[in-house]
């Protein structure tokens, strides 16, 4: 999918989960994004990031999912990774779900999100696995 | 709790959690006391905030003794800001199809993939973890069941 479309999706998912699409001079996610990358700041409502990217898959596929998020923290804030579980509703399969190396089993997956390029690459992925189930 | 609907006794249930428990005191090295004293240390100096944390790998682990199987979990400890609330958020995943078996499906956020199960506040009595395996595995085992 072009990463415009992704980005419009990422942009539009939120204005409506910040409320700035109520607001004059809204920020835009990538703005938030930079902002919580310079300044870490703990008050950051920093679900809004997770909440976004899953909003944004929804968009982009039409479909709803089940979805679990975790903001990580390290000894004084956020780190700026965030785990996902992601289940498919119709099937009820754990889409997230992979072998590890030890041949147990993973639910979550982690992602990085500090910039506009980190969020198109985690919905990007989503995309895959929705696609792949 | 319903216990009756399970395909296994309260003894059996009771020999899992147990057995789970011997097995934790194993891997930390620690020396030999019961899950009733361990408990009971922890009702009388319940600021001892590591301790949750043993609650829901006990109930893991005797879970997965009685169906059998080895699942996929995540759980997580619910906070505010005052500190934990006695509830556990649980998500299993067979490993096997990948089937989430703590999903819900709600009129009001859709799928849930959560499981929660909460104690009265932070004070953990011997029933209370039998209560929580037995309701947990209300919810998992029907699903097993069904794959």
């Amino acid at each position: 999918m072009e990463r415009e479309k992704i980005i419009a999706a990422l942009e539009t998912a939120f204005a409506e989960i910040s409320g700035a699409k109520y607001e004059d001079e809204p920020e835009t996610f990538a703005e938030f994004l930079e902002s919580f990358k310079k300044f870490r700041d703990p008050e950051t409502p920093v679900y809004w990031i997770p909440w976004t990217v899953e909003e944004a898959v929804e968009e982009l596929t039409g479909r709803k999912f089940g979805w679990h998020e975790d903001a990580f923290k390290d000894e004084w804030n956020y780190t700026g990774e965030f785990g996902f579980i992601c289940v498919d509703p119709e099937t009820l399969r754990c889409l997230t779900a992979e072998r590890t190396d030890d041949e147990r089993c993973a639910v979550s997956v982690v992602f990085p999100i500090l910039s506009i390029d980190d969020a198109v690459q985690a919905v990007e992925y989503f995309l895959r696995l929705v696609q792949q189930a | 709790m319903q216990l009756e609907q399970l395909p296994y006794t309260e003894e059996q249930i009771k020999q899992a959690i147990e057995e789970a428990w011997q097995e934790l005191l194993q891997e930390a090295d620690a020396e030999d006391y019961s899950l009733e004293e361990y408990l009971e240390h922890y009702r009388k100096y319940w600021n001892d905030p590591d301790f949750p944390n043993d609650i829901p790998e006990i109930i893991i682990r005797a879970v997965e003794k009685l169906i059998g199987k080895s699942l996929a979990w995540y759980c997580e400890l619910v906070r505010d800001p005052s500190g934990f609330t006695g509830e556990y958020s649980f998500i299993a995943v067979d490993p096997q199809t990948r089937k989430c078996l703590t999903y819900r499906q709600s009129t009001f956020d859709g799928v849930n993939v959560h499981y929660f199960l909460s104690v009265s506040g932070t004070v953990i009595y011997y029933e209370d973890i039998i209560g929580l395996v037995i309701k947990l595995l209300n919810k998992i085992q029907p699903e097993l069941v069904t794959e």
